[in-house]
């Protein structure tokens, strides 16, 4: 990707913002800056709040009334909507914006959750195949540029094929007197974090069985379609001071870690030592350099793209995505509707998964 | 402050001990640390009697070499016995019950490395001698004798470290998991899996306690696996067993969650403390600190000191070990960690990961 200033583009998408909340204003708008992008409008149910961001971020107008903002649409030239909205009533509520839009030719991208049950997204699907409009959900952890290099090495000849994983992340499973008041479930948001990072990198997942411990915490057994295993640590008991998340693949004799979001580590296939030596007579713990540990993580010092947040956790890189999806005419790699369905399957089964080992239903174009 | 060793010339009182065994594993692990104990060596056994009469010159007993133990323990009369050897009985268990139960009987205390048993039925037998001649009998499961586990251990019982009740353990580590049940102890995957199932769940024993139940999956190909586990006092597990691994990459990471605290060890000797708190309000926080009170304690050996806490007799808890034994044989007293009753738990799971993958499996209580 060759990323420039918004200014400096040739070709700009003309998009909307709709849903001004604080994550727009800290994370989505502030992307804009380096993305071909023109910002025409906002939109929010609180029009004071539409104006403050329009005037911020430079956009021509400001709604208050959905409605309103697509049928101004065509006149404005305005090619596709981001939503950013919030929960209404517990639940997710992008069906009815997002198929509104792509009736009225517009492209979509949408944050996550999308929706709270699996036949939300076969909604939006069926719209999307019906106007060939691109649809993206904002799962940043396909596009994390650390999980981005892990899903490339993981894909390499040398890693081999994926065998295990493991991953930690402070989800809160819910209650079982929530599970039995579907479709709310407080994990719907979170789950999304780790259910995308774990998807991009290992593919479709087959079954799942999750222990819950008393305070919502516990571990996820999964199992995948390629036939890897995995296990997900729910700290939701952890420490506000230590870092959120940890993913770690396996290969065949190697093994890729990203912590912390930035710093990653192969393991390549390796050895410590001399290839002679057995175990126990090993004086050194360095082997051959081709076989070496490599690691990278950012470095902080310097006013660069690469450790900004806009980078670090997604958001250009997954915009780029949607727009160049959008000029292509086509979907997305990752996070389209496809993925959102898979990950909504993901999220139901956890309903019944308590001790009890459930299958997803199987999607086609299995990504494994 | 760190704990405090005599050199074992400088004892006033040092126990006669022999030692069984002529292993890899005794010569870089276990004897060297003697020098750093209250202990005298006074023999040495191994069926082959050259390697005996070799390790006895080297580690101090002279020329007191035996490939007979019976008559070791009668001529040279030990206080203790230090088994580690990796002989097997034609079946391939280990052969080191039939040591213990035979020390026991001389009279001797007992400290035997892992596998102390090949099955959960040989430890309840030893229990059984140890409580009838009244003997110290310590296990040699060294991951609960490492000092990063031992100080997660302490952060968890006090209550004024503030980490609250254990939630959730996770533990990584390249466990070698039977691809299916029925296989025999001479079995590649069995022997392994006996061979180092002592140190996850070692670890997990120490910081949560016996194991109530697991759940074992394997990839398609029978190389790693993930056990899921819930503890006897409610907290839940995860193992993960990624035999696959790169051989260049650590072996181990561990990580303890509370109630709003954690811990995490890393590559057996770091850990870092992440005590309750949190840097402010979500969205609106500028800076991730939080009052030194509040702040992540961090520790790791300073590796350039000729000191023996970054020695790896220590930082593996062998020393630890073998000091708490010989203190606890000393006072004619029980080892407190480290016990038969620690290795039944272990050779529990032992036994459940050779069933193979599968169903969810409840662990006896005793």
């Amino acid at each position: 990707m060759d990323f420039g200033f918004e200014h400096e583009y040739d070709r700009r998408l003309r998009v909307a913002l709709v849903g001004c909340g604080g994550h727009a204003y800290r994370n989505i708008l502030p992307a804009l800056n380096y993305l071909p992008v023109e910002l025409v409008a906002t939109c929010d149910i609180d029009q004071r709040r539409a104006a403050a961001y329009a005037r911020t971020f430079g956009a021509a107008r400001a709604f208050a009334d959905y409605g309103q903002l697509l049928a101004w649409a065509p006149e404005a030239g305005i090619e596709a909507v981001l939503l950013v909205l919030g929960f209404k009533d517990g639940l997710p509520q992008y069906r009815d914006f997002a198929i509104g839009a792509m009736e009225r030719g517009l492209h979509v991208w949408m944050e996550k959750p999308p929706a709270s049950t699996a036949g939300e997204v076969q909604h939006m699907l069926a719209a999307q195949r019906e106007t060939g409009r691109t649809v993206q959900v904002g799962y940043k952890h396909y596009f994390f540029p650390a999980l981005t290099k892990a899903r490339s090495i993981v894909e390499s000849e040398e890693f081999g094929a994926r065998t295990s994983m493991n991953a930690t992340y402070p989800l809160r499973l819910a209650s079982a007197d929530q599970r039995a008041a579907p479709p709310r479930q407080p994990i719907n948001l979170d789950l999304c974090h780790p259910a995308s990072a774990i998807h991009g990198l290992m593919g479709d997942i087959d079954s799942l069985w999750f222990d819950r411990a008393a305070n919502g915490g516990g571990i996820v057994a999964l199992r995948f379609v390629s036939g890897a295993v995995g296990v997900l640590h729910c700290t939701s008991g952890k420490s506000g001071t230590s870092p959120n998340e940890r993913f770690e693949v396996i290969g065949e004799r190697a093994s890729v870690v990203v912590d912390n979001v930035v710093k990653l580590t192969y393991y390549r296939p390796g050895k410590r030592g001399r290839p002679e030596e057995g175990y126990g007579r090993t004086p050194e713990f360095f082997g051959p350099d081709a076989q070496a540990p490599i690691h990278w993580e950012p470095e902080f010092n310097l006013g660069q793209l690469y450790n900004t947040t806009s980078f670090l956790q997604g958001y250009v890189p997954e915009l780029y995505h949607f727009i160049e999806c959008v000029w292509g005419g086509r979907q997305p790699d990752h996070a389209g509707l496809r993925d959102a369905l898979h990950l909504t399957h993901l999220y139901e089964a956890f309903r019944a998964a308590e001790r009890n080992v459930v299958t997803l239903p199987r999607l086609e174009g299995a990504p494994q | 402050m760190g704990r405090q060793v005599v050199f074992a010339h400088e004892a006033d009182q040092r126990l006669r001990v022999a030692f069984l065994g002529t292993s890899g594993h005794a010569f870089r692990n276990y004897l060297p640390v003697l020098p750093f104990l209250p202990v005298r060596l006074i023999a040495l056994w191994d069926p082959d009697i050259g390697r005996a009469g070799a390790f006895a010159a080297q580690f101090g007993a002279g020329d007191a070499a035996y490939d007979d133990v019976a008559r070791l323990l009668e001529e040279r009369r030990p206080q203790a016995v230090w088994i580690a050897t990796d002989e097997l009985h034609a079946d391939g268990r280990s052969i080191q019950p039939q040591l213990v139960t035979q020390c026991l009987e001389a009279g001797c205390h007992v400290f035997c490395d892992k596998p102390i048993a090949s099955t959960a039925d040989e430890v309840r037998a030893l229990i059984g001698v140890r409580d009838r001649t009244g003997k110290t009998v310590g296990a040699g499961i060294k991951t609960m004798h490492y000092p990063t586990h031992t100080r997660a251990h302490d952060i968890i019982q006090d209550p004024a470290a503030g980490f609250g009740e254990l939630v959730s353990l996770a533990v990584r580590y390249p466990l070698h998991a039977p691809p299916r049940g029925g296989l025999s102890h001479g079995d590649g995957a069995v022997k392994s899996c006996l061979g180092h199932v002592w140190h996850p769940i070692g670890a997990a024993l120490r910081l949560g306690g016996p194991l109530r139940s697991v759940h074992l999956l394997m990839d398609r190909g029978g190389r790693n696996g993930v056990l899921g586990a819930t503890f006897r006092g409610g907290a839940v597990g995860a193992f993960h067993f990624p035999r696959s691994k790169s051989g260049v990459s650590p072996l181990e990471h561990l990580e303890a969650v509370g109630e709003g605290a954690d811990i995490i060890v890393e590559n057996a000797a770091q850990l870092t403390y992440y005590r309750k708190a949190s840097p402010g309000p979500y969205g609106r926080t500028i800076d991730s600190f939080t009052p030194l009170e509040g702040g992540p304690l961090t520790w790791r050996p300073e590796l350039s000191l000729g000191q023996l806490y970054n020695d790896h007799n220590f930082i593996q808890g062998y020393g630890q070990s073998l000091l708490h034994f010989v203190e606890a044989a000393a006072a004619a007293r029980p080892v407190t960690v480290g016990t038969l009753e620690d290795a039944l738990e272990v050779l529990k799971v032992h036994e459940a990961l050779c069933r193979g993958p599968g169903a969810e499996l409840e662990l006896a209580e005793r």
